[in-house]
């Protein structure tokens, strides 16, 4: 998540009183602090429990459990505002995005987001992107009003969502028909559609949104594609055939693709370049959610058999910490 | 004379367009009962295939044929063949129409499975799959079990959304035929959608020697050189589901080895 973290350097050169617009200017500065202050990022990490119903926060610096707090019907998908004010949770069975506010973790509102959404992901304007599984579908949400601004046609069961860090395409996955469907955010119309492996699950942009990385769950695929041709450039199967790939994620200087291999229950790290494995790191079972500090530093998923969070230093590849949380945890999201 | 050049010119630009954007039409055939679950399986599976092939510029239609419209003029439109026929009949037909693959929805005869006909794919487990699972899985929960291809029950692996969308649309609950006459149409349409192209000999061969379907099981599924689906099967007792029995590796339990009695 981007948000613009403003660090206010105040020196009051001018002591003069007189001088109304150094007045205005103060006051402007003291506002912008009381409001960064607001905003200032929660250092927390959330984890949606899909089977007990709730949220586990965690303190990120401390990597201990701060609290639990119930949220709704089969929460999965995760996601923050753009400003990280707001937590995002798709509950399943109550067809809504469930909106906390993430410094009091209170629930704040109820937006209705059609049929049984799976997953999500928030573009840089706000607007939410959500999967609807049982009609085969995306809705793109505004938060704030709770609008629908549209719904576009996809396959069966779609899932994963990935928005370009530019908020120009988004990737929606669906499961059960192996399709990537490329859509523009402008007219929100597909533009691309692309067969990879049984059962694609998740996807992720590089940077400057020239490639895309999208996991294929029954065939244990891994595909990387040519955005601006829509193509597949490469395609990585796994040996290991009990590696279920989910979750992908990119490391932060983009030469690493960190894969949450399910039932494997280890995180794979492969070669950005050629999706050649460098190393799997062991975690907890069913391992699914992954989520990126910013600084790129670590790494954390969710074991969802395990009950756990498994805590990844990415310089070593190694797990640092496992924290238990809820029953089936799902999704995970940092606002850091 | 202009009239004429600029419509051939408009022709020209035009025509091109028009047959990117053509609709390839993919026929699959059915023989059997209409009232029988297989079928709205069958009918199932086809939703699903045009919902991935409207994409794709794919249309596939399913041709209800009567059992004596068999000959291989007949067949010859259509790129499998569903059947939910009795051993007998099933084995005249494969026989007689070698290239077209065809699909098994019902029979779960070990003999018919003896024969390593090379174009008929059992959807459905044998007796002997079903009857190493239910000792497998007697063993496991100490109890009398049944093995099923399918229940309704089933959850994982996105199998709560596919009995969904077939309770949805035809307000039965799931059962194992059905799964198998669904299963059989995704097979054929995943094949299609993949490059298999829309002949039949070119989809048995993929069929054999390519496939890796999802049949909402949990793993890759693929016919052993019997021309067996391998699938998990789900145990049930006193009709309600209580496990899985796992995939076996190689061919069925008991079944012949048909690569040492093929020429291919």
């Amino acid at each position: 998540m981007n948000r613009l973290l403003v660090r206010p350097t105040v020196r009051n050169k001018q002591r003069n009183s007189g001088n109304i617009m150094e007045y205005v200017k103060t006051a402007c500065v003291a506002l912008l602090i009381i409001s960064t202050s607001v905003f200032a990022a929660t250092n927390r990490i959330f984890v949606s429990n899909e089977k007990s119903n709730d949220i586990t926060v965690i303190d990120a610096k401390t990597l201990k459990v701060e609290t639990t707090f119930p949220v709704g019907k089969r929460p999965r998908g995760i996601g923050l505002s753009p400003d990280g004010t707001e937590l995002y949770v798709a509950l399943s069975e109550e067809n809504v995005i469930a909106v906390i506010d993430s410094g009091t973790l209170k629930l704040v509102r109820k937006i209705k987001s059609g049929s049984d959404p799976e997953t999500f992901a928030v573009h840089p304007n706000g607007n939410i992107y959500i999967s609807n599984e049982d009609d085969a579908k995306a809705t793109v949400l505004d938060p704030k009003s709770g609008k629908q601004i549209a719904e576009i046609q996809v396959g069966l069961e779609p899932e994963g969502v990935a928005i370009a860090p530019d908020g120009s395409k988004v990737i929606v996955a669906s499961e059960s028909s192996s399709m990537l469907h490329v859509i523009e955010t402008r007219k929100n119309t597909i533009i691309a559609n692309i067969l990879v492996g049984a059962r694609p699950r998740a996807a992720v942009f590089n940077r400057d949104a020239s490639l895309a990385f999208a996991t294929s769950e029954i065939a244990g695929e891994v595909s990387k594609i040519d955005m601006e041709k829509h193509e597949i450039i490469t395609v990585a199967k796994s040996e290991d055939e009990t590696a279920k790939p989910k979750d992908i994620l990119l490391s932060k200087d983009e030469r690493f693709v960190y894969v949450a291999a399910g039932r494997a229950n280890k995180v794979l790290v492969l070669g950005a370049d050629d999706l050649k494995l460098v190393k799997g790191i062991p975690v907890g079972k069913r391992v699914w959610g992954l989520a990126m500090a910013r600084d790129g530093k670590r790494l954390f998923t969710t074991d969802g058999v395990s009950g756990t969070v498994s805590v990844i230093d990415t310089v070593k590849n190694e797990v640092i910490k496992t924290i238990s949380v809820g029953e089936f945890p799902w999704g995970v999201v940092i606002d850091d | 004379m202009h009239i004429i050049l600029s419509f051939l010119m408009l022709l020209a630009i035009f025509v091109p367009t028009l047959v990117d954007a053509a609709v390839k039409n993919v026929k699959l055939a059915y023989i059997g009962d209409l009232d029988h679950a297989a079928y709205l399986g069958a009918k199932q599976g086809l939703i699903e295939a045009n919902l991935q092939g409207q994409f794709l510029g794919l249309q596939y239609s399913l041709v209800v044929l009567d059992g004596d419209q068999t000959s291989a003029t007949e067949l010859s439109d259509f790129v499998a063949l569903l059947a939910n026929l009795d051993d007998k009949a099933l084995t005249k037909l494969s026989t007689r129409t070698e290239d077209l693959p065809i699909f098994n929805l019902v029979s779960e005869s070990n003999s018919l499975r003896q024969h390593c006909t090379g174009n008929l794919f059992h959807v459905m487990p044998s007796r002997l799959m079903k009857h190493a699972a239910i000792v497998w899985g007697q063993e496991k929960y100490q109890r009398e079990v049944e093995a099923k291809a399918w229940h309704y029950d089933f959850k994982k692996f996105a199998a709560r959304d596919l009995n969904k969308r077939f309770k949805k649309n035809f307000k039965h609950n799931m059962t194992e035929h059905a799964w198998a006459g669904w299963a059989a149409v995704k097979i054929t349409t995943d094949a299609v959608a993949r490059g298999s192209g829309t002949q039949a000999a070119e989809l048995l061969q993929y069929a054999k020697h390519k496939l890796s379907f999802d049949g909402q099981k949990g793993v890759a599924m693929n016919f052993d050189n019997t021309g067996q689906l391998r699938q998990i099967l789900l145990l049930t007792a006193d009709g309600e589901l209580i496990g899985e029995a796992p995939l076996y590796n190689e061919s069925a339990p008991g079944a012949p080895d048909c690569a040492q009695q093929t020429t291919q």
